[in-house]
């Protein structure tokens, strides 16, 4: 190289430097910027979440224990009522029969927000007890499959409990199925829950992109407060598949 | 820079190549274009040191006009598997198509095949740094896994600086080479893309060890 193709080599290898330095801080803010973003946005969805069950454990409790003893002393209060009247008789029937639909309502709605089963016997129990409830009404075949002992924390239980819940009204809202299935299997270091239906489907990169809806954004916010992650396999006319891999 | 050590600093390619042999039948299948793509580079790596020894050095440069298509059409297809063009099959086919018409004009009208297509070089490489830009951004903003744990992110960057360079290199060769510049100049000229094909080399290498499991999940009916 003579001397003034040195000097313009030279000037090349401080141009490649210079953008080869850009670039490096580039690539390092954007990680920087991305692993902030994300703690917050787990952190955000945490609190939504934990805000979200906390109300909903105080409106059952205030509607168990507070609004269904109330109902109870007037339904006993009523049926104290002595009439010969009839008439009289007749509007205490049915005012009595009205107090029992509404206490029983009010059990449904508590155990909806907050279930008891979950609570005192576990996810498996509750689960149970939630499908043999939509079973009779939705004209669903529901079946639940779970082999083994599923021993989790009170707070991953929940979750789990409600992506089921959502998933299975998804299905009866949308999918149009016939049948539905959970299977829970443990394998190693990771709870895999898995859903399939035999309805309609969907084509989920173009609903994911359109307008992923509050359902499927519901099941991907509790998935991730998890640290899992969440598959869905769907196209038109070939039923949908969720699996959900959940780190123990 | 001494060919032997250029040859042996391209070969970093094969670290990558092992690691995606090793895990290809585990790894996610949308990964496949990648994989393929690494192997691609180092039969060309491997072709280059052979017909540079047996005194073919001119038939390199049609092998690498053929590595270019190849090299834009596996990162496309990689692209289009990862949802880029919403996963409409049709746009990847256009586009493929676009760059298979450009890449054949040149050759045909231009530089016969015998020389550097250098002016698709330089445009595959743009279209190259804006797609991996496009997934990169994505990635970032929608993906919520640890960034360094996704192999797009190392791919995407790898991309972005191979290709930033590769183009630095050859906009310098299609303006400098005109005039008469001596063999050190160019080698030197060279040598940068050498030390950029090196770091993405690694870079790969990184991303094919965190490229996902295939899932498998046995199916519920």
């Amino acid at each position: 190289m003579d001397t003034q193709e040195k000097e313009l080599y030279q000037s090349i290898l401080i141009v490649v430097g210079v953008v080869g330095i850009i670039l490096l801080y580039f690539i390092i803010t954007i990680i920087r910027y991305q692993r902030r973003s994300l703690k917050l946005h787990k952190e955000k969805i945490q609190a939504e979440i934990d805000t979200l069950e906390n109300e909903r454990r105080r409106i059952a409790s205030d509607l168990h224990d507070e609004l269904g003893p109330l109902l109870s002393a007037v339904k006993l209060q009523i049926n104290s009522l002595n009439t010969t009247d009839p008439d009289d008789e007749a509007v205490i029937s049915k005012s009595s029969t009205h107090l029992d639909s509404i206490i029983r309502k009010l059990r449904e709605i508590s155990n909806n927000l907050m279930p008891n089963t979950l609570v005192r016997k576990g996810l498996q129990k509750a689960i149970n007890e939630f499908i043999e409830n939509n079973r009779s009404v939705y004209g669903l075949e529901i079946r639940f499959i779970c082999e083994q002992d599923v021993h989790l924390n009170q707070y991953k239980e929940v979750n789990i409990y409600r992506i089921i819940q959502e998933i299975l009204h998804n299905t009866i809202k949308h999918a149009q199925a016939t049948l539905l299935i959970i299977k829970i299997v443990t394998e190693g270091n990771r709870l895999l829950l898995m859903t399939a239906d035999n309805g309609k489907g969907f084509d989920y990169f173009t609903k994911v992109k359109d307008n992923p809806g509050l359902g499927l954004r519901n099941l991907q916010s509790r998935t991730e407060v998890m640290g899992g992650e969440l598959t869905c396999h769907s196209e038109p006319g070939k039923g949908t598949t969720y699996t959900i891999e959940i780190p123990l | 820079m001494d060919g032997t050590v250029r040859f042996i600093l391209s070969l970093s390619i094969g670290i990558a190549v092992i690691i995606g042999i090793v895990r290809f039948r585990r790894i996610a299948s949308s990964y496949y274009p990648f994989i393929y793509n690494c192997i691609a580079a180092l039969t060309v790596e491997i072709l280059n040191r052979i017909l540079t020894l047996t005194g073919h050095p001119d038939a390199f440069i049609l092998v690498e006009n053929i590595f270019s298509y190849t090299d834009f059409y596996l990162f496309l297809w990689l692209f289009h598997n990862w949802g880029l063009f919403n996963r409409k099959k049709w746009t990847f086919l256009t586009i493929a198509g676009v760059g298979f018409i450009i890449w054949f004009l040149e050759g045909i009208l231009l530089t016969g095949f015998i020389k550097h297509n250098l002016y698709f070089f330089t445009l595959y490489a743009f279209a190259l740094i804006f797609f991996s830009v496009s997934t990169f951004n994505k990635a970032v903003v929608h993906e919520r896994i640890s960034i360094f744990k996704n192999p797009k992110f190392w791919i995407c960057i790898g991309i972005i600086i191979f290709y930033s360079f590769f183009i630095l290199v050859v906009v310098m060769s299609i303006s400098l080479f005109k005039h008469n510049v001596s063999k050190e100049f160019r080698r030197g000229v060279w040598a940068i893309g050498v030390y950029s094909n090196l770091s993405v080399n690694v870079l790969y290498a990184v991303a094919a060890i965190w490229i996902p499991r295939k899932k498998s999940f046995t199916s519920l009916f």
